[in-house]
C-alpha cells in the first residue's frame, strides 16, 4: 500500500467514524430507538458507569427505548480523535456535552467522554462498543 | 477521496488532539500538536513560539477544574499538500460549584504544515467573542 493509499484510507475511515457518531447522537435526541440500535454491530455494546454493560441488539433497544427523550435535549459531540485504525476496525475519543431544555431554559446535565470502538461492515462503519467516562 | 479529505480528516485529528489533551492536563502532548518552530497567540499574551516557550506557557494551563474545549464549525480556508490554513469556533465549559457552565466562546484561526504525514500546529492564534 502506497503513502497515498494509506492517507486515502484515513480519511475514508475517519468520514465512516464520525458519521456513526453523528447518527447515534442524532438518532438519540430525537428518540429513535430503531434507528439508533442499528448503528451498533449485532454484538454492539454499551458500558455506562453504574450501569454496566448492555450488550446486543435486544439489550440495547431496551435500554436506549428507556432513556428516550423527555424534554428537548441535545448530545453535542466534539473532538472527535481517531486513535487506531485499518480497514476493518477503528477506535476513536471525544468528547460529548449534553444539554436539555427546562423551564429555565437549555442547561448543560453532563459532560463525558466517549471510548467508541468500531467495525466496518460491508462498507458501514459500525459500534461495537461504547464506553462512557463522565467528567466530574 | 481527495487529498482535500485527506488534510481535512488530518487537520481534524490535530484539532482534536490538542483540545483533549488541554483538557486532561497533558501539556507535552499539547506541545507535540505544533510543529517544532510552532507558535500561539492567545488575547494579551503575545506571540509564543518554539516548544520550550510553549511548554513554559502550558505548563501554566493544566486545569484546576474539570474543563472541555469544545470545537465546532471547523473550515478549512486554504490547502495544499503541506500547508493549511483553518477557522474554528470554541466554547469553553467549566465545571464549578453550581454546575458546567460556558466560560468563554472564541474563535481559533490556524496555520497548520504536514510534517512526515501528521498535521501540525504552524501557528494557533485565539481570540475571544466579547
Amino acid at each position: 500500500m502506497s503513502g497515498t493509499d494509506v492517507e486515502v484510507a484515513f480519511a475514508d475511515v475517519a468520514a465512516g467514524v464520525r458519521a456513526a457518531i453523528a447518527a447515534h447522537a442524532q438518532a438519540q435526541d430525537d428518540g429513535r430507538t430503531d434507528d439508533l440500535v442499528e448503528l451498533y454491530c449485532s454484538d454492539g455494546a454499551v458500558d455506562v458507569p453504574q450501569i454496566g454493560l448492555i450488550e446486543g441488539h435486544a439489550a440495547l433497544r431496551e435500554a436506549f427505548g428507556g432513556w428516550g427523550p423527555t424534554v428537548p435535549q441535545r448530545h453535542m459531540v466534539s473532538n472527535i480523535l481517531i486513535t487506531a485504525w485499518n480497514e476493518r476496525e477503528a477506535t476513536s475519543i471525544s468528547d460529548v456535552v449534553f444539554s436539555q431544555k427546562g423551564e429555565g431554559g437549555w442547561a448543560v446535565q453532563v459532560v463525558a467522554r466517549y471510548h467508541d470502538q468500531f467495525r466496518n461492515e460491508a462498507g458501514t462503519w459500525r459500534l461495537s462498543r461504547r464506553s462512557m467516562q463522565f467528567v466530574t | 477521496m481527495s487529498g482535500q479529505a485527506s488534510a481535512t480528516a488530518g487537520i481534524q485529528q490535530a484539532i482534536a488532539a490538542y483540545a483533549q489533551a488541554l483538557d486532561d492536563g497533558r501539556t507535552d502532548d499539547v506541545i507535540a500538536t505544533f510543529c517544532e518552530d510552532g507558535a500561539a497567540e492567545f488575547p494579551g499574551s503575545g506571540r509564543i513560539e518554539g516548544h520550550a516557550a510553549l511548554r513554559a506557557t502550558y505548563s501554566q494551563l493544566v486545569p484546576r477544574a474539570p474543563q472541555r474545549h469544545v470545537l465546532v464549525n471547523t473550515r478549512i480556508t486554504t490547502c495544499d499538500d503541506d500547508h493549511a490554513t483553518a477557522v474554528s469556533d470554541l466554547v469553553l465549559f467549566g465545571r464549578g460549584e453550581a454546575g458546567w457552565s460556558i466560560g468563554l466562546v472564541g474563535r481559533y484561526d490556524d496555520t497548520l504544515r504536514c510534517v512526515n504525514g501528521a498535521w501540525l500546529f504552524q501557528s494557533r492564534t485565539l481570540t475571544f467573542v466579547e
